[in-house]
């Protein structure tokens, strides 16, 4: 193993302390505004079309997939970095997961629905319940 | 050079489920507003419970349980999702998307 000058050594100790510090302020400012309310998430999961609507199925299942694929992929990072660590001799430099096709595709199918569904809600053509909306059929031109 | 890796480690887990929790907290004490998740409603206004986005909300719970599962029994790398879980999860989101695209070109219902 490479033997690094001890000025190497402060100045990575360093960097990781600087980049952990910074971290721990914005993760603190983030949970600050949430708790006092200027992060507003009560609109979190509104169908925001204006019509009075409750919470939205695609919002709702969008949120459960992105915390379940994140907090997966943060316990595998810490699981393999606790491994490196009790095992220092057998891996070396501890590397990012790698995402399986079927995450992707799950990922992709509960993103593109509710893009989907965002399209259904908002598109041209496919008629609203208000006369004279934006997405109202012209009617057809009378020929004499 | 352990300790910056713990601390970074405490750090990741406060951050990670720290926003999960806060969200979770909103939507259990209400301050997120789930209601009408399961809901659809007529041009009128009559809010019915819609079937659709009920099989959808079971969909969604089965697969996110059945991964969280996974997860859990070997955390050394992401598990896979398999075609069956992806084709029952897809075939939901297609029955909710022309459920809710019917009811939307016929007039006849909004979910």
């Amino acid at each position: 193993m490479a033997q690094y000058p001890s000025s190497f050594v402060f100045l990575e100790l360093l960097a990781g302390y600087v980049i952990c510090i910074l971290v721990a302020i914005i993760g603190l400012v983030v949970a600050w505004k949430i708790a006092t309310g200027q992060i507003d998430l009560s609109t979190l999961l509104h169908e925001k079309d204006g019509s009075g609507a409750g919470a939205s199925m695609g919002r709702f299942q969008l949120l459960i997939f992105i915390f379940v694929i994140a907090l997966s992929f943060f316990l595998v990072v810490i699981s393999n970095i606790k491994v490196i660590q009790y095992r220092p001799g057998d891996g070396g430099v501890p590397t990012l997961p790698e995402v399986p096709q079927g995450v992707l595709l799950l990922l992709g199918i509960s993103t593109s629905g509710y893009a989907v569904g965002k399209a259904i809600q908002h598109g041209s053509g496919t008629g609203t319940e208000q006369p004279g909306g934006a997405g109202q059929q012209p009617e057809a031109k009378k020929t004499p | 050079m352990s300790i910056i890796i713990r601390i970074a480690i405490w750090e990741g887990y406060a951050f990670a489920f720290g926003l999960c929790g806060a969200v979770l907290l909103q939507i259990l004490t209400g301050s997120i507003g789930m209601r009408g998740l399961i809901e659809g409603r007529t041009p009128g206004g009559l809010k019915f419970l819609s079937a659709s986005r009920a099989q959808l909300l079971l969909a969604t719970l089965a697969a996110a349980a059945q991964y969280v599962h996974l997860a859990w029994q070997n955390p050394q790398q992401l598990p896979d999702v398999s075609r069956q879980w992806l084709l029952l999860f897809g075939g939901s989101q297609a029955l909710y998307l022309g459920s809710k695209f019917h009811g939307r070109r016929s007039r006849r219902f909004h979910i």
